[in-house]
């Protein structure tokens, strides 16, 4: 498989803060691959570094040329004085015209026909999430960025997400690089995992990490991360 | 007469779907702050003779700039800076040149003082205006929606912004002889805040608030001629009437549904 992502070496600091440090990884075309880590590791400024919304203070990211890039936030906050129906939202986010096809598979993932004329605002954070993710996969980007994907879906809803996203995968190949902290979904469908407290502590497959001490704390202590600096990377 | 007609009816059309982006950027603190910098352009041009649209158009420019390049530190603050420094500079000339500058003229504006010339700078603006909007709309609702997905969507979010506000600004200094520094920011966003108790997308909300302030401009105008009564604050009683009536239509309409 070949590289569509790649960062070497990379560093951010802001406010005289590091943020990240040294990180290096690559995303390989047609895979999904999860970063995971604590709260502050540095997560979401990866996203934005690859997004290229962030510059790094030091280090090279290297993109592929005419790659489609979409994104999905964390969530969306969302001003009430602009008046948007859940219909008129879909069309705006979607880059190209929808298809029939699109639209059925949109309904079947987050229940469109019946929200379509409702106002976006009145969308619980799960329905608009669902509704956010589907219109973004099906407009089969080249790479999507999920940040925190399933944060507000039932667990029905989750593994429906995973379902959706294995199947356009599988259709259109889309590579799929998502920062969770779902871990039993991270380790059930991701071909790559990476582990960030500011630096790359471990990456590899889910099972080949299963004994490394890193991961295990992530798993163990994500959200309260103990990560032991005594070693070299 | 029809100088003055005109003069509100391309107002109507420049400053509904302008505040209607205040509304959703949520930039009517910055027209606010706006507003008050905008009695340094009264004060220079009065000054030096010069006209108000002018002076209002590169102070508007330089007001923009200004905060769009300090809008990384707490915007509020910085908007608050500019706008008073531009006010302080606007009492120092007052002051230095006191037979000449009026005030009360600035503050509350005088339509009577409509000229031709105003005319056509305003036309010049709704030009803007309108090919702004009809080059921009689906970026500028992406834009309003979530910066980050737009600027991913290859929207040039930063251009954008900074064009806007240049447009807003100039709009409001040219505005300021008609309707003054104080009551401009209302005049701005009141069609804007009843067309959104009525609207169902954004398009709807721009040709409604358009709709609105024509006859609420117009109506004010009117009233304000019949009863002696100052054009500005005439025009915002009638818009704050309307306000109220399109939000007791959306109460009743919520209560029936």
């Amino acid at each position: 498989m070949t590289s569509i992502v790649e960062l070497l070496n990379v560093s951010k600091s802001f406010n005289q803060k590091l943020l990240l440090d040294k990180v290096s990884f690559d995303i390989q075309k047609g895979s999904l691959t999860t970063l995971i880590g604590p709260n502050g590791a540095g997560k979401t400024t990866i996203a934005k570094l690859i997004l290229g919304l962030e510059k790094p203070s030091t280090g090279n990211i290297k993109v592929s040329p005419g790659l489609k890039i979409s994104y999905v936030p964390q969530e969306l906050e969302f001003n009430t004085n602009i008046p948007l129906t859940v219909e008129k939202f879909v069309t705006l986010l979607a880059s190209k015209e929808m298809k029939n096809a699109d639209w059925q598979r949109l309904n079947a993932f987050s229940e469109f026909n019946s929200l379509k004329h409702q106002d976006i605002y009145r969308l619980s954070g799960g329905q608009l999430q669902k509704l956010l993710l589907a219109t973004t996969l099906l407009q089969k980007p080249n790479l999507l960025i999920l940040d925190e994907p399933t944060k507000s879906l039932d667990v029905n809803s989750q593994q429906e997400f995973y379902r959706l996203i294995k199947d356009i995968q599988h259709e259109s190949g889309v590579t799929i690089f998502m920062i969770s902290h779902d871990l039993f979904t991270v380790m059930k469908n991701s071909d790559k995992v990476i582990c960030l407290n500011r630096h790359v502590c471990c990456s590899g497959q889910p099972n080949d990490l299963s004994n490394n001490q890193d991961f295990i704390n992530t798993l163990s202590e994500i959200g309260f991360y103990a990560h032991n600096h005594d070693h070299t990377h | 007469m029809s100088t003055i007609v005109f003069s509100i009816i391309l107002i109507s059309f420049i400053f509904a779907p302008l505040g209607c982006i205040a509304l959703w950027k949520r930039y009517i603190y910055f027209g606010d702050a706006l507003a008050h910098a905008s009695l340094l352009a009264g004060t220079i041009s009065l000054s030096l003779g010069l006209p108000m649209v002018y002076c209002g158009t590169i102070l508007a420019i330089v007001f923009a700039i200004l905060v769009f390049n300090f809008k990384t530190f707490d915007n509020n603050a910085i908007i608050s800076l500019i706008a008073g420094i531009m006010v302080a500079i606007a009492l120092i000339i007052s002051y230095l040149h006191p037979s000449r500058i009026n005030i009360d003229q600035l503050l509350f504006g005088d339509i009577i003082t409509v000229m031709f010339s105003d005319l056509i700078a305003l036309a010049a603006l709704l030009a803007a205006v309108a090919g702004f909007l009809m080059l921009f709309y689906k970026p500028i609702i992406l834009m309003t929606l979530n910066r980050d997905i737009a600027i991913i969507s290859g929207i040039k979010v930063a251009t954008l912004e900074l064009a806007y506000l240049v447009l807003l600004s100039v709009s409001v200094f040219a505005a300021i002889k008609m309707v003054g520094t104080l009551l401009v920011t209302t005049v701005l966003l009141v069609p804007a805040m009843s067309a959104r108790a009525l609207a169902t997308n954004p398009l709807n909300m721009i040709i409604m608030a358009i709709v609105i302030a024509l006859i609420s401009n117009l109506l004010g105008l009117s009233l304000s001629f019949y009863l002696d009564i100052p054009v500005a604050a005439m025009i915002i009683m009638v818009g704050a009437f309307t306000y109220c009536l399109t939000i007791l239509w959306q109460r009743y309409k919520k209560s029936t549904s």
